[in-house]
């Protein structure tokens, strides 16, 4: 079972790169930070995977959330920053 | 009106409470006591924007009560009813956004769709916003007062809007027999008339 | 037990699949609003999915209630980041692409709004 979850991250890595191409040529900035937020949606389920991995899911949950808190305020933050 | 913003404050303490047992996980002195004092500060901090935001509707509810009239009130069986409806919808939606994308012919085509719509309140206005968002080929772009913007993904998509079927399951939440939902709408395809 | 990790090895599949079609979509999709299709919806259900299957392999514990906990939050905040992205960008004037809409300047507003 382990072995599938180390599978399992090596791909969702390949997953997390591919948004990287569209914060660097995104051609406009919203499309960038579009791209920055699904990098980090995706590396919260990383985490989560890693955790697997180590067998110490517990301590890795914890930073989870507060990576989650952290993407959505940005979000917010740097949205509410360009509409005005 | 006191009484309903002190029972509102005290069920806000309340679920800060059971949410912090549930993350901290020990079970002694020193943790319970610490949650309490931050539950305290979070409440007492939430005070004034609550009392800023808030005010008018609670003012509302509090009117309504005191003509013995009902207020509008959210049913939570139809609520639990309606999750698991959306959490259909999700998969039906993140279904079809998956095939449009690989489908190497990318069958879509953009709209933007402005309707009026009759709902109670604020918050039936954010549970409509976010349903849309989730549900297939639609996300909000704005709500001004009782206008919603909506962007479609395909053609086929805006129809559960257009004919009343998602709102009208939004506003079950609050009345038994809802009136008709959405008002006049305009669908917009070209750049011209966006703004 | 096994059985459960089964279901749970299924489920974490599954969302990676959603998670790779937000990816694509991602890149392939021709504009802004379109590539919030693809973010806020299969990355939400794919992330879903995902915790949902790690959740089958705790079972009913406090790491178990802790990953409901985490669905919930991602179940709220996912729209609300997407629709006030969409927002910002309406404001910004950032016109959408159209099928039938040829000659349409998409990504050339955006200058404008950097000076």
């Amino acid at each position: 079972m382990e072995k599938y979850f180390i599978y399992l991250s090596i791909i969702l890595t390949i997953i997390i790169v591919m948004p990287l191409y569209r914060v660097i040529a995104g051609p406009t900035l919203f499309d960038r930070i579009l791209g920055a937020g699904a990098v980090a949606t995706k590396t919260m389920v990383l985490i989560l995977m890693i955790g697997m991995v180590f067998n110490r899911l517990d301590m890795f949950i914890d930073i989870t959330m507060a990576y989650a808190i952290l993407n959505f305020i940005s979000t917010v933050a740097i949205a509410k920053y360009l509409e005005s | 009106m006191k009484r309903i913003f002190f029972i509102k404050t005290a069920v806000q303490f309340v679920l800060l409470m059971v949410v912090w047992l549930l993350l901290s996980g020990i079970y002694d002195f020193t943790h319970i006591a610490m949650g309490v004092l931050s539950s305290t500060i979070v409440v007492l901090l939430h005070l004034r924007l609550r009392k800023y935001y808030f005010h008018e509707e609670e003012v509302k509810e509090a009117r309504a009560k005191a003509k013995h009239l009902d207020p509008v009130q959210l049913r939570f069986g139809r609520l639990v009813y309606y999750v698991f409806w959306l959490m259909w919808q999700i998969v039906i939606a993140s279904l079809q956004v998956a095939a449009a994308v690989l489908n190497p012919k990318m069958p879509i085509d953009p709209a933007l769709i402005r309707f009026k719509t009759k709902l109670p309140n604020t918050s039936a206005k954010v549970i409509l916003g976010n349903s849309i968002t989730l549900t297939p080929g639609t996300i909000t772009i704005e709500i001004k007062d009782d206008v919603f913007l909506v962007h479609s993904l395909m053609d086929a998509s805006f129809g559960g809007i257009l004919d009343g079927s998602l709102p009208g399951e939004v506003a079950k939440l609050y009345e038994k027999k809802p009136e008709q939902v959405v008002g006049e709408s305009t669908i917009i395809k070209s750049g011209a008339e966006v703004f | 037990m096994e059985i459960l990790y089964v279901f749970a090895g299924i489920f974490v599949s599954l969302g990676a699949f959603f998670l790779l079609a937000g990816s694509i979509g991602l890149l392939r999709l021709p504009d802004f609003y379109t590539r919030a299709h693809a973010q806020g919806k299969a990355d939400t259900l794919g992330m879903m999915l995902i915790i949902f299957g790690l959740f089958l392999t705790q079972g009913f514990t406090i790491n178990g209630a802790k990953l409901l906990i985490i669905i919930a939050f991602i179940g709220l905040t996912s729209p609300v980041g997407t629709n006030v992205m969409l927002k910002a960008a309406y404001h910004c004037r950032l016109i959408p692409w159209f099928k039938n809409d040829k000659g349409n300047p998409v990504n050339t507003k955006q200058e404008e709004e950097e000076d």
